[in-house]
């Protein structure tokens, strides 16, 4: 493969890195040298079959490919805070990847939250002993995220502790009228016996094409029970590449929701380490595609020990051009015997011109395993409008109910106090919009 | 569970019952691969010019080309300098009766429980054996001939129905398609040509036999079946390959066209040598089978039992292009010791209304490796497509593997497509069920391989099933019993 591409990258981060100060933290430093190295033999994935199949149907090389200018360190974030979400919270914000202040907070409980940069200046071994240890290392991502980071999200609940509180991520991508890219890096750190909740809201500042690129790392201790809801709600300009880590102790629980609304390209990927035996996982998402939206939803499930569980349920609804994609795969290690994985994927398409794509797939080492998966993609069901019209319900509520209906189960899931209605009224919109 | 254990390791020693050799004389050209080895190969099969320049393109265009690396198979490097790429058996090109026939070769059929004579009489079964690569006996030709069914060789088709073949030779596998089917086209020595003409129903069950016998010779087949409109024909195809150390590499390419209101039932059942406990030796068969409904109301349908092969590539595909037309794709995959299999369907609706139905039953044990690789594709004018999938997988002790790789893709928004997979081992209270009822573990693991596997046996014709059967328990021998 050619790399002009790459060394467009490799020359922009070196007149960069040139014009920074030495104000930098050692440890994040350490990291991005040895992304440079990485990134320097990675490569920025075509779509295609390469790269264990996981860009089959998204090319992200074209994204990469644009001008724009990268966010460097931003003006302090003022999130504006008439698009917050009315959720009682911790709040986090993040403006183009950084933290305005870089400050951290710290509850009495002994949970801190905030800047990854401030995190790792104040509580450097903490951080060190978890930051940049679950990435895969031929993830051309998150070396690219590790290598611009200026900033990013830490939170850290210790041993027994149990937050009350959800932690709210406002995350905001532009500025004004300038096109941009911005990267991060994130780490959450969840101690034996802990508990806590994360809404994570994806939103842009005006409507200028911008690009997200962010990678996370989320350590989920022994008995630990962890919930996190994304919302995706980005201007129609908006790219995201974000990848996520998760690795799950013995008898850890870990759910997450994903509602990807608006963004013009959204490709997650999210890996899910299941170390130690009796974990659970839950991992769901939403889809709503319209107009030339592509959402891409990649998933990777891996068993790795014994008596674990996981979950997948994701619904997609494409319309316009838009194009949903769901690619999951349920690894089984061997010797992780008595597993039981579920994985499954309903996509609606309403038109021609629109595209729903999946791929669920089981790739299985162990026999005394449960292991199943199940694809539907089929339209509404018009018997069921049929009923609706009958009873004095004009065809457009009826096809909202049952869009409505067929996202909501998924959405319903989340136990975070006033999220679903949230969600579920967002969908409402996004769906009229279909 | 001392005695399941013992079963599994049975199960592992099961050894290959077609291990022989035939010692009839062949006649095999250098090995290598070059422009001067594809124009012989024409040469000395008598072909005319555009046959010549037909393989060189594909030739030239296979250099091009390197191994498709996506399968979920670990493929030792293949040196393709290395292989014989023509071996025909040295006796007399044609027979008019069996009496001809080298007696050697004949005890080799009849090793392989392939009764010529049998089948003429009691089964009604035209076989048109293939050993290497000639066409050594096709018989019932005539009967065929009567109903204007075309049933011979694909190099007496090249000479006696050029124009057929030249009209539909690569319209369906271009040889531009993969890496295989540009060298099968390449360097193909033999195989099978069916035309069923306008409304014929072809009155028996056309099958053909594939051995691959002279040792590092490798075997690319070229089968064209052609079921004219408003046409029926059942083909099958079995193949088997006497014990050898090495590697010997098959890549066939087998071409359907389905035209308006016909319809083509395809069977094989393939148990190539697939190599010893330790994973020595066994057939490579990278195989490229795929039909096309060109008319209105075509139907195709494949069913495989796969049982052979030390590493399996094969996808038997359906374009479902004419309006209404239909997919259908059955399959039992046995992979024991070392085997990998990577196998499974493309169905490519196009035509309004199209429908396909895939079955696929994977059954792993030993260390082997088996994979369901299936596409559904429905493109953006085929309203109303329908397709429903299921894939299983059983496991069979805790050393292999059993993976599941669909991919659905879904441009039309009146079509319907489902898809379930499922992965489990025998359940211990299936089996202490059976146990309580007085049949042994044995025939219990038996009975139910044999249940698991039933909605895909029934779909083979009646011959082949029986044999598929006996292949099963053959395969997963010791545990079956």
């Amino acid at each position: 493969m050619e790399r002009s591409l790459e060394n467009r990258w490799i020359e922009r981060y070196r007149a960069w890195a040139a014009t920074r100060g030495a104000a930098s933290v050692p440890l994040l430093e350490a990291v991005r040298r040895k992304a440079l190295e990485a990134f320097e033999r990675l490569e920025i994935p075509a779509k295609g079959s390469g790269h264990g199949d996981r860009y089959h149907y998204t090319d992200l090389r074209t994204a990469f490919a644009g001008e724009y200018r990268l966010a460097t360190e931003a003006a302090p974030a003022s999130a504006t805070d008439s698009d917050s979400l009315p959720i009682q919270g911790h709040r986090i914000r993040l403006l183009n990847g950084g933290c305005g202040e870089k400050t951290l907070t710290r509850l009495s409980n002994g949970v801190i939250f905030g800047s990854l940069a401030a995190a790792a200046r104040q509580e450097p071994s903490l951080v060190e002993r978890y930051y940049d240890t679950l990435t895969d290392p031929q993830d051309v991502f998150s070396a690219m995220s590790a290598l611009w980071m200026q900033d990013g999200v830490f939170v850290y609940v210790p041993t027994g502790v149990e937050e009350p509180l959800p932690f709210v991520i406002e995350d905001e991508v532009g500025d004004g009228g300038e096109a941009l890219y911005c990267f991060a890096r994130h780490l959450f750190v969840f101690e034996r016996g802990s508990a806590a909740r994360l809404v994570w809201d994806h939103r842009s500042r005006g409507e200028a094409s911008t690009l997200k690129c962010g990678t996370r790392e989320v350590s989920v201790g022994e008995d630990a029970r962890i919930e996190m809801v994304e919302l995706y709600r980005l201007s129609a300009q908006a790219v995201s590449v974000s990848g996520g880590y998760v690795r799950q102790a013995r008898n850890s629980r870990f759910e997450s929701l994903s509602a990807s609304f608006n963004g013009a390209l959204l490709r997650h990927d999210l890996t899910v380490m299941l170390d130690g035996c009796g974990a659970e996982n839950r991992t769901d998402g939403v889809m709503l595609a319209g107009e030339a939206e592509k959402f891409d939803y990649t998933t990777d499930i891996r068993h790795h020990v014994s008596d674990c569980t996981s979950s997948e349920q994701f619904k997609s609804i494409a319309s316009g051009e838009g194009t949903a994609v769901f690619s999951g795969r349920i690894y089984v290690a061997p010797d992780a015997q008595r597993t039981n994985a579920y994985q499954q994927n309903n996509g609606l398409i309403l038109n021609t011109g629109a595209h729903v794509y999946t791929k669920p797939q089981l790739e299985i080492y162990a026999d005394d395993v449960k292991c199943s998966h199940g694809a539907t993609v089929g339209q509404l069901d018009p018997e069921a409008i049929y009923y609706m019209r009958q009873r004095g319900i004009s065809l457009q509520e009826a096809r909202r109910l049952q869009m409505y209906g067929f996202v909501r189960e998924v959405l319903g899931k989340t136990r975070i106090e006033g999220l679903a209605e949230v969600l579920e009224a967002m969908a409402v919109d996004k769906i009229d919009r279909l | 569970m001392e005695q399941q254990d013992k079963i599994w390791d049975d199960l592992t020693g099961s050894d290959y019952k077609y291990g022989f050799v035939t010692d009839i004389d062949t006649e095999t050209i250098p090995k290598g691969l070059n422009e001067d080895i594809v124009r012989l190969i024409s040469q000395k099969k008598g072909e005319p010019d555009w046959m010549t320049e037909f393989r060189l393109k594909a030739y030239r265009h296979w250099r091009t080309l390197s191994m498709p690396r996506w399968a979920h198979l670990d493929i030792p490097e293949i040196d393709f300098q290395d292989i014989i790429y023509y071996a025909a058996p040295r006796t007399k090109p044609k027979y008019e009766s069996l009496d001809e026939v080298d007696p050697e070769l004949l005890a080799t059929f009849e090793k392989l429980g392939v009764p010529i004579e049998e089948r003429m009489l009691l089964a009604g079964v035209a076989v048109d054996a293939v050993m290497d690569s000639v066409s050594v006996k096709t018989t019932f030709k005539e009967t065929l001939a009567e109903k204007g069914i075309v049933f011979c060789s694909i190099s007496e088709a090249l000479r006696d129905y050029p124009d057929l073949v030249r009209q539909y030779l690569g319209s369906v596998v271009p040889y531009t398609d993969n890496f295989f089917a540009a060298l099968n086209a390449a360097v193909f020595s033999d195989g099978s040509f069916c035309y069923i003409p306008k409304g014929v129903r072809c009155p028996m069950e056309l099958s053909t036999y594939f051995r691959i016998n002279a040792a590092g010779t490798g075997q690319f087949e070229r089968t064209l079946i052609v079921a004219d409109e408003g046409s029926y024909v059942s083909y099958m195809e079995g193949c088997t390959a006497p014990m050898r150390d090495e590697n010997q590499l098959h890549a066939a390419v087998v071409e359907i066209v389905v035209l308006k209101d016909a319809e083509v039932k395809y069977s094989t059942v393939q148990n190539w040598y697939p190599g010893d406990k330790d994973g020595r030796g066994g057939v490579y068969n990278f195989v490229t089978k795929r039909g096309m409904c060109r008319g209105e109301n075509a139907r195709l349908s494949w069913t495989q039992v796969e049982t052979g092969s030390a590493i399996t590539w094969k996808y038997p595909s359906c374009i479902l292009a004419g309006d209404n037309s239909v997919g259908e794709f059955y399959s039992v995959a046995v992979t024991n010791n070392h085997q990998q299999a990577d196998t499974g369907t493309r169905m490519i609706h196009l035509g309004r209304g199209t429908r396909s139905r895939i079955v696929s039953k994977g059954i792993s044990a030993g260390q082997s490796q088996n994979s369901y690789r299936g596409l559904v594709r429905v493109s953006r004018k085929a309203e109303g497509a329908r397709n429903y999938s299921q894939c299983d997988s059983l496991l069979i002790g805790d050393r292999c593997g059993a993976h599941t790789f669909p991919y659905i893709e879904v441009d039309n928004p009146s079509a319907v497509v489902e898809h379930e997979a499922t992965t489990s081992k025998i359940g211990e209270d299936q089996l202490f069920y059976c146990n309580q009822r007085g049949l042994s573990t044995e025939d219990a693991v038996g009975l139910i391989v044999n249940g698991y596997a039933k909605e895909v046996l029934n779909k083979l014709p009646m011959e082949f099933a029986v044999e598929a059967q006996k292949l099963l328990s053959i395969s997963l021998e010791g545990s079956v019993g």
